[in-house]
């Protein structure tokens, strides 16, 4: 039973856990990448948060989403090429609304 | 065969731009009695290296007769060589350029993660005329029982046909390399021309005129000058000396000199033309200046009750100080007048101002505009102009004599940041609106001002301000997504404004609550845009947020 729990546990932030992990990796790289606020960035991101009341929430998509958002480069400036700054596809998959 | 109204007509029909605004143009129509030519918008166009000045002028007209006329002050002499028409669909793509723009952004398109960078322009301030040019242009119109009148020196059918297929006028007055000289703009390959016509000289100071005579490189946006290279009429009664009598499309043109204001007034009426009440004294300074006066002609096959746009015409001169002359205007102004200038300068010359016009107005931009695209975007702009101006359009409203001006776009080289559809100005273009280097590139900058007749004192006078800044009129179509990023152009700010990609970003985009953008298309269609950005985005440059 244990093993199991912990399994469960760790498949993947809670939706809590994931607005401040989420909201932690975009501001860093806000900030990084265009100068941002940190703090003026948490501060509105938390603000805007409500979690959808009628949609399923997907524990592994915002855990690859979080991943993901860790992993995000700064666009280039000039670049005449597409590049791999998309956003993760998993963060538009962590709450099925039907 | 259809109309030279008809045609007129079909070009303001969809020459769309804030509606409610009365706008001046440099110089003033006149008319016979009862005619009252009303002018609602104009644009000025300013080409200018070193002293060598290109003005281009795209007028609309009602009036209610079908004879009227225009006359714009010059600095210095010209001649035909120094007057033709512009396609109107290059000054449509200058609208499209350098107007305030709506554009719509999405949070990748905002942040660059799209792979372009640019969100696309939904809409701006004003639609530009149709192309074709050519229909409103001389060319066309100047032959057959459409033109002009066959009122003018030579042959009118002459002219006609030349203005459809052959360029410019023949003949190197002031063109070229002979004329042309220092100043050289729009000489359009002067060596390449046709020698075979007229032998005339301009006046003193010719050389270093910009010229536009001599065919060449820039014929084929422009439409043909016929010349009467004999003319000079001295009017003994009123001092009036006609330097010039020529056709350029559907205007008859006269080049005046005259020794006092009084005397050009009274022969203008001899002309079956009224100058407004007061110009005597305003045209005086001009006289005063050693002036002359361009007057252009105009027969319409019927009065034009809604207003028609006339075929933009473009006269080069030299002149030391860069000035518009926009008083004479006033005199015909029923209160509040709008002129939009475009200045297209030297490589370094940073962005062109006013010196005597006071301080800039600010016109609030780099804001979220919660507006349907179109009109509603025209008249919501209108309203951010009216409050930074400070000068009511209904001049019941303004308080008293008043001028504001404020910069709308200005940028080097055919750049912007978005772009419009159409994208920036072509080298070609910059060259047909009279700017003699373009290859070498070029500082544009569009200026509008308001003024009341009472406060525009002084015809404004322009500097090269060698301050290079990047700036267009920009406004971003409201998501909740980007109300972090942009404050509201209209109060009240959000509270919790929205952001990308946060947790609260996902949650929304989940619920279909994010990226709702409409771009509707030229065709009324109305398409998802974020789920065409990936589909459409060009390879360009990143933009970076600033």
């Amino acid at each position: 039973m244990i093993p199991l729990l912990l399994l469960l546990v760790g498949c993947g932030p809670t939706e809590a856990q994931f607005q401040k992990r989420a909201d932690r990796e975009v501001c860093l790289w806000k900030q990084g990448c265009f100068g941002e606020d940190y703090d003026v960035c948490m501060e509105e991101a938390a603000a805007g948060y409500e979690p959808p009341s009628q949609c399923d929430y997907d524990r592994h998509a915002a855990k690859q989403c979080v991943k993901g958002l860790k992993r995000l480069d700064c666009p280039n400036d000039g670049d005449l090429f597409e590049h791999d700054v998309g956003m993760p596809p998993e963060c538009a998959e962590v709450w099925d609304c039907g | 065969m259809e109309t030279l109204i008809r045609r007129l007509l079909a070009a303001g029909a969809l020459g769309l731009v804030l509606p409610s605004v009365a706008q001046a143009f440099c110089g003033t129509y006149v008319a016979g009695p009862g005619a009252e030519p009303r002018n609602k918008e104009s644009r000025v166009v300013v080409a200018r290296s070193g002293d060598a000045t290109t003005l281009t002028m795209f007028n609309d007209v009602a009036v209610g007769d079908t004879v009227f006329g225009l006359v714009i002050p010059i600095p210095r002499p010209i001649d035909g060589d120094n007057v033709r028409l512009l396609r109107a669909d290059v000054m449509a793509d200058l609208e499209g350029y350098t107007s305030p723009r709506l554009v719509a952004y999405t949070c990748d398109s905002w942040y660059g993660v799209d792979g372009g960078g640019s969100g696309i322009p939904t809409a701006r301030v004003t639609v530009p005329p149709p192309p074709g040019g050519g229909d409103t242009g001389g060319g066309d119109t100047g032959g057959g029982d459409t033109g002009p009148h066959d009122t003018g020196p030579g042959d009118a059918d002459g002219g006609a046909d030349g203005g459809t297929d052959s360029g410019f006028t023949p003949g190197d007055a002031g063109s070229g390399d002979g004329g042309g000289g220092d100043g050289g703009s729009g000489d359009g390959g002067g060596d390449d021309g046709d020698d075979t016509g007229s032998e005339r000289q301009p006046e003193e100071g010719g050389a270093g005129y910009p010229s536009f005579g001599c065919g060449g490189g820039g014929s084929d946006p422009i439409h043909d000058t016929e010349v009467d290279d004999e003319y000079e009429w001295i009017d003994t009664g009123t001092g009036v000396i006609v330097d010039e009598w020529f056709t350029v499309g559907v205007y008859e043109a006269f080049v005046l000199q005259a020794e006092t204001g009084q005397g050009l007034s009274d022969w203008l009426d001899g002309q079956g033309f009224a100058l407004p009440p007061g110009a005597d004294a305003l045209l005086d300074e001009y006289v005063g200046h050693d002036a002359r006066f361009l007057a252009l002609r105009v027969e319409l096959d019927e009065p034009a009750d809604a207003p028609v746009w006339l075929p933009p015409v473009q006269v080069g001169y030299v002149a030391d100080v860069l000035s518009l002359p926009l008083r004479l205007g006033t005199l015909s102004s029923d209160g509040v007048q709008d002129v939009v200038a475009t200045f297209i300068a030297d490589p370094g010359s940073g962005v062109m101002e006013p010196s005597n016009l006071g301080p800039a107005s600010r016109v609030r931009d780099e804001c979220l505009l919660d507006v349907a695209d179109g009109s509603e975007f025209g008249t919501t702009y209108s309203g951010l102009w009216e409050e930074a101006s400070g000068i009511p359009l209904d001049a019941s409203e303004t308080a008293g004599p008043g001028v504001a001006w404020t910069v709308e776009f200005s940028w080097d080289s055919g750049k912007c940041d978005p772009c419009p559809p159409d994208g920036p100005l072509s080298a070609d273009q910059v060259t047909a609106l009279g700017f003699p280097n373009a290859a070498y590139g070029w500082d544009l900058t569009r200026i509008r001002m308001r003024y009341t007749a009472d406060g525009l004192l002084v015809d404004p006078v322009f500097y090269a301000s060698g301050i290079q800044e990047q700036h267009q009129q920009r406004y971003i179509k409201h998501l909740w997504e980007l109300e972090s990023e942009l404050p509201n152009c209209y109060d009240p700010q959000p509270i919790d404004p929205g952001t990308c990609y946060t947790a609260a970003y996902w949650a929304k985009h989940a619920q279909g609550e994010t990226g709702r953008v409409l771009y509707e298309e030229p065709d009324g269609c109305k398409h998802h845009y974020a789920g065409l950005l990936l589909l459409i985005l060009p390879l360009g440059l990143l933009r970076r947020r600033r």
